[in-house]
């Protein structure tokens, strides 16, 4: 229990011989008949006058669900205010006040404890304060402690020291059987102090350096939340907390000088100062349970310490152990001053993951292609957030421009580019399992043991390569289960392009692509979204160009993609999602859609895949049409290399086609200006590939004389393209592929 | 956020409803301001509520209720509300009602005029046209203005909602509330023969949900305690009790003593058997009694001996009885009764809270809590 308030503040005065301006306001305020849940009660001060305060009835708005803590409709507190320029603080008053709840402030010794209002630095709450606000934080406070609304779960479960000294940093993993060592990475005094394992290694390179501290490690058995509310002043302070506890924290802290003698150095690690670092458990009334660390530092060497409390003796230089000494006395333990200081953890998932806000830690495997500007960027955004176990292809190498947008430091100028991603991962999380480097190219050669392994085991599939023979190759030659997410720039960098195959790898990285090409020419939106920059930039000749491409644009597309693909999850159906941001960085838009189904016949020695709302497409204009005939030309792309035709969307008959019951001519009006633009909005990656027509009601989709002539007319169009000429009829049993290679024709048809 | 807002206005009644999803309703409209009259501290109804409306960018009320027709219920409506029945009220900036809730004496009553008249003809209007209107009834009791309309009672069943019945258009699940039709009832209207607009107006009970968290609102129009007592009586004998449950309790009649009993009492009014379990049993010592009312008289004053409401009387038995004294809420009063404002109470997953004069910052005094985002 706090000492009563009124044991420090226990002098009556009238409203009119406040000093501070504050609470000459504040009490006026309260006086008003403005507000109708607060009550003036009196004022007060202290012996010196150094101290007002204005006692106040709080009422506090309870709803009628049962509260889980102890806060009262009415609530007396006093409401103090010191003579510096200061925010006042609040005093719960009430004997019987609940102050082991969270959000109490810690205190030294047994002052009485404040509220904790607010957890914006204080030269922040002086600038918005107001005494009308600060009664309503005092209410809020109240009423969400009553429901135990106040402490949310990803808070800490006690208070941690604010306004200290010293602040340190040290990894979740040290444990109470290693020696430490406390060593500063920064010549400046307020630096952190990190707190690492001692070896003799890391011994030797702090020679000489100034800041060093001494730390040990105590562990103590676990206590209740709300327990450890005092800041101790000295180690006799410090002891007298844990013994409430029920733990002998001068034993621990005996022993442990006492080992340390036995460490080669130890002569150096008694000439520092002290810092106590105790570990206890700390358990919630709500089940929960969290390991806290606090750190104390003496204001003395840890041999001052260990000789004080008899355990050490320095004789002619050398330290030994004192056998047979007195115990220090309460005097001698109240002596030994200790100043309280924050311990930071190193940055682990779970760090990230809450910093982040993400609601769980993200764990999958996940391979990333291409460790460029976006590989890299996408990368260490997601990494940033605790997300994924990085697997990372590349086979490239860090040149010096590629420092202008690419997430890599200067040290690593001629490395791999993979490796020196893996390593900016692993030393994030101080982990060397964070990510895995793969320095191979995987469109050409067939990938190593350790690549296939990483795939065998992947959960998703980073291919940031802006490499199409890569996306093929994640479409055709790798055998994996993940889902592959395909993320680029457009030529300028002023769009950003996420191809996104579904959980089941349903419809492949390769048809997803095609149908990026098809939404491209086909969403007046999107024109000149390939249009390529003017103003390539040469690296290594004119063969290899490198776009210019600033990092704030290359920084916005990643955090686009990563943001998306980390939202996206585990997708349902495959998606294509495309950002179009303005030279200028005002608006970015966002255009999505949904890949339709892809079917999948090999006929002869191709393979053709199709959107399969041509099926249903060519079946609605064949029934507008009817009973004549209707048609029009075919969109789509040849994979020479693999065989494959992708037929990926028709058009509408021109307007000078004729129609009849028995036959369709194809007009030419617009044909040519159609696929000319189908080539300049994909960049070629789309063309002519054949023609469609419809057969009337009531017939099949069976080639007519005519309809082999036509085919056989396609087939000569084609023929420098070195491609099959392709066909489909519409009819009653559905739509008809027709396929001619070297002079043979193959058939196969698709059911409505 | 779910709230409830009683404007200040004397005695008489206004209640704005903010639904969760933003949406609003109204229960009664009652604009008494002397506009005249530099000195009367009641609320500018219309402008508030255009405010509030403007802020939304709407001009539409999901539900406006009429509980009855009596002037202090509905003075200024037909100014501030467009009905479609007539052009003449259609002109200038006007509120659009989604839906109507009348009682059936709303459709039946004669020898009306003025306000009353035209929110008659808009409620026949849109029973005839059959939407845009629930009127609280035994479905009977609108059967003979049905046929003399060529209608019958089926083709207008989904305009009616008997007593012991859930308001259609509204879930708990869909909506996150529900409204329960208590009044008129059976045997007012079976047996009235002349019209008792009191006894034959609304009276039902709002249910919110939030996080699982039920908070109850009775509302309970000018009712005097023999109407409520036979309510009790009915939603008992259906095994309804929670269905009288509240956490909020919208006084009836301005905290007139005859809504707890016949007789007033000289410092406290008695309840009658069924009021003292609707208030004592049903009702949550931690909840709100809200009085829509002038300031409750001192003892010995000249408003003491007013034969009008609110009665002192009433109000002791409501504070020393019933709730805590400082959640006894007069519209008049708050936060004080030279300079009264809105009573505000807000509904949420722990039930109903009163925002206090001084809460208005809560959310400035919130948001200073959350954490500055970055790598600090």
């Amino acid at each position: 229990m706090p000492l009563p308030f009124f044991d420090f503040i226990n002098k009556k005065i009238n409203i009119d011989s406040l000093t501070n301006a504050s609470a000459r306001k504040l009490a006026a305020l309260v006086n008003s008949n403005l507000l109708d849940d607060v009550e003036f009660i009196q004022c007060m001060t202290n012996e010196e006058h150094s101290v007002e305060a204005i006692i106040v009835d709080i009422h506090v708005p309870i709803g009628q669900k049962k509260t889980i803590n102890d806060i009262r409709l009415l609530e007396r507190v006093a409401i103090t205010f010191e003579q510096r320029v200061c925010v006042p603080a609040a005093y719960p008053l009430r004997e019987d006040f609940p102050f082991h709840l969270p959000h109490v402030n810690v205190v030294p010794g047994r002052s009485p404890r404040s509220l904790c209002l607010s957890s914006q630095p204080e030269e922040d709450q002086l600038r918005s304060y107001t005494a009308i606000s600060f009664l309503s934080q005092i209410r809020w406070w109240f009423e969400e402690s009553a429901y135990a609304k106040l402490h949310g779960e990803e808070q800490p479960l006690d208070p941690v020291f604010h306004a200290s000294a010293h602040q340190f940093i040290a990894s979740e993993k040290i444990n109470e059987a290693e020696y430490l060592i406390g060593i500063r990475n920064s010549p400046h005094e307020n630096a952190p102090i990190i707190l690492s394992p001692m070896s003799e290694e890391v011994y030797s390179k702090t020679a000489g350096q100034i800041g060093l501290m001494t730390p040990i490690y105590v562990k103590t058995g676990p206590v209740k939340h709300g327990q450890i509310n005092w800041l101790p002043l000295n180690l006799l302070d410090l002891i007298k907390i844990y013994e409430e506890l029920g733990c002998n924290l001068l034993e621990k802290i005996t022993s442990r000088l006492i080992e340390l003698l036995k460490l080669k150095f130890h002569d150096r690690l008694f000439e520092q100062p002290l810092v106590i670092m105790v570990e206890t458990e700390i358990k919630s009334d709500d089940g929960r349970s969290l390991v806290q660390r606090k750190i104390y530092v003496a204001m003395i060497s840890a041999g001052d310490v260990a000789d004080k409390l008899g355990v050490v003796a320095n004789e002619g230089g050398n330290w030994a152990r004192l056998i047979g000494g007195c115990q220090a006395s309460e005097a001698t333990l109240s002596s030994i001053k200790l100043a309280t200081a924050d311990l930071h953890n190193h940055f682990t998932r779970n760090i990230a993951a809450v910093s982040s806000g993400y609601d769980c830690i993200d764990k999958r495997n996940i391979v990333l292609i291409g460790a460029g500007a976006i590989g890299s960027h996408v990368s260490m955004n997601l990494a940033r957030g605790g997300v994924g176990i990085w697997h990372v292809i590349d086979n490239d190498f860090f040149l010096p421009h590629n420092q202008a947008r690419i997430q890599l430091d200067p040290e690593a100028l001629g490395a791999a580019k993979a490796d020196e991603l893996a390593l900016k991962i692993n030393r994030l999380f101080q982990n060397p399992d964070a990510a895995k480097p793969h320095v191979e190219i995987l469109k050409t050669t067939k990938p190593s043991d350790d690549v296939k392994n990483s795939f065998d085991n992947a959960d998703a599939i980073i291919d940031a390569s802006a490499s199409v023979p890569v996306a093929r190759c994640l479409a055709h030659d790798i055998k994996c289960d993940a889902p592959v997410a395909s993320m680029f720039m457009n030529p300028t960098g002023s769009d950003a392009v996420l191809l996104s195959e579904a959980f089941d790898r349903s419809v492949k990285i390769d048809c997803v692509e095609m149908h990026y090409y098809w939404v491209i020419s086909s969403n007046p939106d999107l024109k000149g979204h390939l249009q390529a920059g003017d103003k390539p930039l040469p690296i290594g000749g004119c063969r290899s160009p490198s776009a210019q491409i600033s990092e704030p644009r290359v920084a916005l597309n990643s955090a686009l993609l990563a943001g998306r693909w980390l939202k996206d999850g585990l997708l349902k159906t495959p998606q294509i999602t495309i950002w179009r941001g303005q030279e200028e960085f005002g608006d970015v838009s966002c255009y999505n859609e949904v890949v339709p189904k892809y079917a999948e016949v090999d006929m002869g020695d191709w393979t053709v895949k199709f959107n399969y709302t041509i099926v249903q497409q060519a079946e609605f204009l064949r029934q507008k049409s009817a009973p004549k005939e209707t048609g029009g030309i075919i969109a789509g792309s040849w994979d020479r290399q693999r065989n494959i035709i992708y037929l990926v969307g028709i058009y509408d008959p021109p307007p000078n086609s004729t129609h009849s019951a028995t036959g369709f001519e194809r007009g030419s009006v617009g044909v040519h200006k159609t696929i000319k633009e189908l080539h300049q909005s994909t960049l070629g990656n789309l063309t002519y590939v054949g023609e469609w027509h419809s057969h009337p009601p009531g017939v099949k989709a069976s080639p007519s004389t005519d309809d082999r002539k036509l085919l056989k007319w396609i087939g000569d169009i084609l023929e420098h393209s070195e491609a099959p000429g392709m066909m489909l009829i519409a009819g009653e049993d559905g739509l008809r592929v027709i396929l001619r290679d070297e002079g043979e024709d193959h058939e196969t048809v698709i059911k409505k | 956020m779910t709230q409830l807002t009683f404007y200040n206005l004397g005695n008489a009644d206004c209640c704005r409803i903010n639904f969760h999803d933003d949406q609003r309703m109204l229960i009664d409209y009652a604009d008494m301001k002397n506009y005249d009259d530099d000195d009367d501290n009641r609320s500018k109804l219309p402008d508030l509520l255009w405010e509030d409306l403007d802020e939304l960018e709407t001009d539409s009320y999901r539900v406006v209720a009429f509980s009855h027709l009596d002037t202090d219920h509905i003075k200024g409506s037909s100014d501030f509300f467009y009905y479609d029945h007539a052009e003449k009220y259609q002109k200038g900036k006007r509120a659009k009602i989604e839906t109507m809730w009348v009682p059936a004496a709303a459709i039946t009553e004669t020898g009306i005029e003025g306000d009353a008249w035209a929110i008659r003809a808009e409620a026949r209007y849109r029973l005839k046209k059959g939407k845009g209107i629930v009127v609280f009834s035994r479905p009977e009791k609108l059967k003979s203005w049905l046929e003399d309309n060529g209608l019958t009672i089926e083709d207008r069943a989904n305009c009616i909602v008997d007593a012991g019945q859930l308001v259609p258009g509204f879930s708990l699940g869909g909506d996150q509330v529900e409204f329960f039709a208590h009044s008129p009832h059976a045997h007012r209207s079976d047996d009235n023969v002349v019209e008792d607009r009191n006894g034959d107006s609304l009276v039902f009970q709002a249910r919110f949900e939030e996080d699982s968290q039920k908070t109850d609102v009775l509302f309970t129009s000018d009712v005097t305690h023999e109407e409520l007592g036979e309510i009790v009586d009915i939603t008992r004998k259906y095994g309804n009790d929670d269905r009288l449950h509240w956490n909020v309790y919208a006084l009836p009649h301005h905290c007139s003593y005859k809504a707890i009993n016949d007789d007033k009492g000289n410092e406290k009014t008695t309840p009658t058997e069924q009021i003292k379990w609707l208030c004592e049993e049903q009702g949550e010592s931690l909840g709100y009694i809200v009085s829509t009312s002038e300031p409750i008289p001192g003892k010995g004053t000249d408003e003491d001996k007013n034969v009008q409401p609110p009665h002192r009387q009433a109000a002791n038995y409501y504070r020393e009885d019933v709730v805590e004294k400082d959640r006894f809420l007069v519209t008049m009063s708050r936060p004080n009764a030279l300079n009264p404002k809105p009573v505000v109470i807000k509904i949420g997953s722990t039930g109903a809270k009163f925002l206090s004069a001084g809460s208005v910052t809560i959310a400035a005094a919130a948001s200073t809590m959350a954490p500055r985002a970055g790598d600090k």
